[in-house]
C-alpha cells in the first residue's frame, strides 16, 4: 500500500490559518463552532527544557494506520470493491460508513450511510472528526465530516488545498513509502508523529522543527489516552437518571461545565 | 477603402469568433474537471479520488443499527455497554448468544420480548432477522440413516409454513442436526416426532406412506446371493413400468431392514419332495406374492428372468461394467 502522509514544518509555520481557510472554502465547511477539518492553534510562548518556545499546531486527520475512528463506525456494514483507477487493482472489504483505503491508506466516509451518531469522532484521540448536525435526514442525525486529505483533488493531479495555499511551503504532502517522495526525506530528518505510550495508532501526519517546538507541540498536544468509549454519552445519560441525588448532579454538572469550558478555550 | 475596411471587419469577427470558441470549450472541461460526485449503476458513491468504491448491497442485516438509531431514536447507551459491549463480535464469541437466551430475556431479548419489541418467539418474526442473512435450503438431503430428500422450499413457499413451525423445536436449525440423534426414524415418525408431528395422515399425509416422496427408489439391480447364488431383482421394473408402490412390498414382504433374506440358507435335502415343498413355499412367501399367474407371471414359468445363473452373472457384469457397477447399494 502508497500511504499518503503529509509533513508539517514548523520551522517554516508563520500561523497564518491560510490552509484551514483554504480547507474550508474549498470544501465548503459552514462556520460554526466545531466545524473544521483543519485547525491552526497557537501555542506558547511557554519554556521548555531547552529554552522559550512559540509555535503553532496546525492539525488535520492523520489517517492513521491503525484508525480508532474507523472501528467505531456503527453503521451497517455492507460488501464493498475499492479499484484503484490507476492500475485496475480491485479489493473486495466489508465496511461501515468510514474505512481506511487500501490503496493509498486515507480514511474515508461515505456520507450515504452514515447515520451521523458521533461515535467516530469520539473515538478520535485527536478530535478531527465533527458531525454536521445540519446535514440530518430520514436516515441520519446528521453525517461525519474530516479531511479527505483532498483525495478529490489529488486523484485530478492536484495538491491538497491546504499545501497548494501555504505561504511558506511549511504544509509537504506525498507518499510515505516512497524514498524518493519529500515526504520520505522529512522522515529521515527525524519529522515525528504525536504519539504517546497509550496512543500509539499510527498517525501519519509528521511534525518536523526545532526541538523545543517539538517538545512544547509534545507537551500540550499529543493525546495521552484513547478517549474512552463514549464517557460523554454515558456521562449525559446518568445525569438524566432521576435516581441520582442532587449533590451528585451538581457535581457532574461542574465537571461538564468545566470541561465545556476549558474545550472552548482550546477553540481558540 | 470600403473593402479593405470590410476585410479588417471580416478578419476581426473572425478573430473573436476564434477567440470564443477557445475559451468556451475551456469552461466546458473546467466544469467537467471538477470533484463532482461519479454515479455509475447507482453504486458508486462519491467521488475518493482514484480509488473507486462500489457499494453492493449488504448480504448480511441480523440487526440494523440504522432501524434502531434512527427508526425507533435509541441512544447508543441504551444498548451498550450493559447488554452489548462495544466491539464487533463479542456477543458472538460470548457462546451464549443463542435464541434460548434471548428468550429468557438476555441481549436482544431485553428489549424484544413481545411487549416493547417484538418477541423473538413470535412465529412470523424470525424473517424479520434472518431474512436477509439466512439463505433457506431449496432442498435438504439426509444420508443417514437412510438417503431422503426434503423439499424445504414447497413447505416454506408452496404450503405457506413459517420457520417457527418447525425450528427450533422439531428441528434444530443446523444441517445434520436431527441425523446425530438416534432416534431420527421412521418409528419416531409414528410416534409423532420430527417429520411425523405434521405427517400423520392428518395434518399431512402419513409418514407411513409415500414413501418415494422423500425417499429415493434404488437404480441399480440387487443381487441376491442368498440361499441361491444369482437372482437379480431390478426396482426400475417394478417402480416405473409396473407402478407399484414402495409400500406394496416394503410392509409385509420385503419388511425393510428386517434382514428377512440374511438369515436364509441353502435348502439341502435328499428327499426332492421335501426339496420342492420348501422352495415353493420360500417363493410363495417372497416373490411369489405378485408372481402367482395372476397379477404376474408365476414363479413356476420363466425362471431365467430372475435366475440369470453364474454364467449369466458374470455377462451381466461384464455388460454392466462399461456402463454402471452393478453395486448392491439400494437406498
Amino acid at each position: 500500500m502508497n500511504q499518503y502522509a503529509m509533513i508539517i514544518d514548523l520551522d517554516r509555520c508563520v500561523g497564518c490559518h491560510a490552509c484551514s481557510i483554504a480547507c474550508r472554502a474549498e470544501w465548503q465547511i459552514p462556520v460554526k463552532e466545531g466545524y473544521r477539518r483543519n485547525w491552526v492553534r497557537r501555542l506558547g510562548p511557554a519554556q521548555t527544557s531547552r529554552g522559550l518556545s512559540y509555535t503553532f499546531y496546525p492539525g488535520l486527520c492523520n489517517h492513521c494506520d491503525h484508525p480508532a475512528c474507523v472501528d467505531a463506525c456503527p453503521a451497517d456494514p455492507v460488501p464493498v470493491t475499492f479499484k484503484d483507477v490507476k492500475t485496475g487493482k480491485t479489493v473486495d472489504m466489508e465496511v461501515a460508513a468510514t474505512w481506511k483505503d487500501p490503496f493509498n491508506g486515507t480514511v474515508q466516509i461515505d456520507k450515504n450511510r452514515c447515520l451521523g451518531c458521533g461515535a467516530c469522532a469520539d473515538a478520535c484521540p485527536y478530535g478531527a472528526r465533527y458531525v454536521n448536525v445540519e446535514l440530518a435526514d430520514d436516515d441520519s442525525e446528521g453525517k461525519a465530516d474530516k479531511c479527505t486529505f483532498c483525495m478529490p483533488r489529488v486523484g485530478k493531479g492536484l495538491q491538497p488545498a491546504c499545501v497548494q495555499t501555504c505561504i511558506a511551503d511549511a504544509r509537504i504532502f506525498g507518499l510515505r513509502d516512497d524514498p524518493k517522495s519529500e515526504v520520505a526525506a522529512y522522515l529521515k530528518k527525524g519529522a515525528k508523529r504525536l504519539e504517546s505510550k497509550n496512543v500509539k495508532i499510527g498517525p501519519n501526519v509528521y511534525y518536523f522543527g526545532h526541538k523545543k517546538d517539538l517538545e512544547l507541540l509534545d507537551k500540550l498536544e499529543t493525546p495521552q489516552e484513547m478517549p474512552e468509549a463514549n464517557s460523554r454519552r454515558i456521562m449525559l445519560a446518568k445525569m438524566l437518571k432521576p435516581t441520582l441525588g442532587k449533590v451528585a448532579q451538581l457535581g457532574i454538572a461542574g465537571i461538564a461545565a468545566t470541561t465545556l469550558i476549558g474545550s472552548e478555550d482550546k477553540e481558540e | 477603402m470600403k473593402f479593405t475596411k470590410s476585410l479588417l471587419w471580416c478578419l476581426g469577427a473572425a478573430a473573436g469568433v476564434g477567440l470564443l470558441s477557445m475559451v468556451v470549450p475551456q469552461t466546458v472541461s473546467a466544469k467537467t474537471t471538477m470533484p463532482v460526485q461519479k454515479q455509475g449503476n447507482g453504486e458508486l458513491t462519491e467521488y475518493y479520488g482514484n480509488t473507486e468504491v462500489i457499494v453492493h448491497k449488504p448480504i448480511h442485516q441480523v440487526f440494523s443499527h440504522k432501524k434502531h438509531i434512527i427508526g425507533v431514536g435509541l441512544d447508543c447507551d441504551s444498548c451498550h455497554p450493559d447488554i452489548f459491549k462495544k466491539k464487533r463480535g463479542t456477543a458472538k464469541a460470548a457462546g451464549d448468544f443463542t435464541m434460548k437466551s434471548l428468550e429468557k430475556g438476555k441481549y436482544c431479548g431485553v428489549c424484544h420480548n413481545g411487549d416493547e419489541a417484538f418477541g423473538v418467539t413470535d412465529k412470523k418474526d424470525c424473517i424479520t432477522c434472518h431474512g436477509s442473512n439466512m439463505q433457506p435450503p431449496e432442498k435438504v438431503v439426509w444420508k443417514k440413516p437412510n438417503k431422503a430428500a426434503f423439499d424445504h422450499k414447497a413447505h416454506v413457499e408452496d404450503i405457506g409454513l413459517e420457520c417457527a413451525d418447525c425450528h427450533d423445536k422439531i428441528f434444530t436449525m443446523k444441517i445434520g442436526a436431527a441425523a446425530a440423534h438416534g432416534d431420527f426414524t421412521m418409528a419416531s415418525f409414528k410416534k409423532g416426532k420430527y417429520c411425523g408431528a405434521c405427517h400423520n395422515g392428518d395434518d399431512a399425509f402419513d409418514a407411513q406412506t409415500q414413501c418415494d416422496s422423500c425417499h429415493f427408489v434404488p437404480t441399480k439391480r440387487i443381487i441376491f446371493t442368498k440361499p441361491v447364488k444369482t437372482v437379480v431383482f431390478d426396482h426400475k421394473i417394478h417402480v416405473g413400468k409396473a407402478k407399484i408402490l414402495c409400500e406394496t412390498c416394503h410392509k409385509d414382504v420385503f419388511v425393510m431392514g428386517s434382514g428377512v433374506l440374511s438369515g436364509l440358507e441353502t435348502f439341502r435335502s435328499d428327499d426332492p419332495v421335501a426339496k420342492r415343498k420348501h422352495l415353493e413355499e420360500l417363493h410363495e412367501k417372497l416373490c411369489g406374492t405378485c408372481h402367482n399367474s395372476d397379477q404376474a407371471f408365476g414363479f413356476q414359468t420363466r425362471c431365467t428372468v430372475c435366475h440369470i445363473g453364474v454364467k449369466g452373472l458374470k455377462l451381466m457384469k461384464a455388460g454392466a461394467e462399461k456402463s454402471d457397477s452393478p453395486e448392491q447399494d439400494g437406498h
